[in-house]
């Protein structure tokens, strides 16, 4: 008897458990944005980026000679 | 130079300033493509989001491209091998950023970046869609890229670095930023029949 009443209420634990996942599990997939953006901070490194792009490319990228002097230090761009 | 990359001087040089107008239409009208992930009302409701990932995912392949392709190698374009060119033409100093292809890169990014976000937003979509949706992103690039090589502007392993770049780059910006969603991939629940009382066990990896 004792045997059968456990398992009759491990049954309902399990299946409300199961229910109660899934629940949550479709509430959040209908509510949760998809990206976590911090638009400051996205915002931030695309304006650094694209300086940091400008600089190398105009640095680095102009011509071979000049690409020669930086990588040579002091005797070229110094 | 590897016999792979010579395979680009069997295209006519005297193509390739029409190849060269073609890859930079390819990559203006590529570029402009995310946009059109704002049809979808869902993803229009993020467009600022999502603008900025996009802005954030073009400017890390353009600092790849500067700081590790062009800037930090000298490789000399395939129209310098050409000796019906004029030496002038041939010697100038754009025409040693021939590693890696930066319109296809930027092109890549820009297809890649829309395949992924679409896909992000639709988590239901089969395995088969979400990988169609890579597959068509590629397109664009490999058009772009073919016609840089008819260009006799870079070699193969120029547009295959870039479009590596690009992809990455396209995918990897909204795979950061994606909401962690921490579900469990244990589903239970309790079997009894006449025979038998048991419990179901279904993991997925």
């Amino acid at each position: 008897m004792i045997r059968v009443l456990l398992s009759i209420s491990l049954f309902f634990l399990l299946f409300a458990d199961s229910f109660a996942q899934s629940n949550a599990r479709m509430a959040s997939e209908a509510i949760a944005p998809v990206y976590k953006v911090n638009r400051w901070t996205t915002g931030g490194t695309v304006v650094v980026g694209y300086v940091t792009s400008q600089i190398g490319f105009n640095l680095l990228g102009i011509s071979p000679e000049f690409r020669k002097m930086w990588s040579s230090g002091s005797s070229g761009l110094m | 130079m590897n016999a792979f990359d010579r395979w680009v001087f069997n295209f006519d040089p005297n193509d390739r300033k029409q190849a060269q107008d073609i890859s930079d239409l390819g990559l203006r009208a590529s570029v402009l493509l995310p946009i059109a992930l704002f049809i979808d009302k869902e993803i229009r409701k993020d467009w600022l989001d999502v603008s900025l990932m996009y802005l954030q995912s073009q400017v890390l392949a353009l600092n790849i491209y500067t700081y590790l392709g062009a800037g930090a190698f000298d490789r000399y374009r395939p129209v310098t091998y050409v000796e019906e060119l004029s030496v002038e033409y041939r010697s100038e100093s754009n025409n040693a950023r021939s590693f890696f292809s930066g319109h296809t890169s930027n092109t890549a990014v820009a297809t890649f970046f829309a395949a992924q976000v679409l896909n992000d937003y639709h988590p239901h979509w089969s395995t088969g869609k979400k990988a169609l949706m890579y597959g068509l992103a590629a397109v664009p690039p490999a058009f772009v890229g073919y016609y840089r090589m008819k260009g006799y502007k870079h070699f193969p392993t120029d547009v295959m670095t870039g479009f590596a770049v690009g992809a990455a780059s396209g995918i990897l910006i909204p795979y950061l930023h994606k909401r962690s969603q921490r579900r469990s991939n244990l589903v239970y629940f309790p079997l009894i029949n006449q025979d038998a009382m048991g419990l179901y066990l279904e993991a997925r990896f």
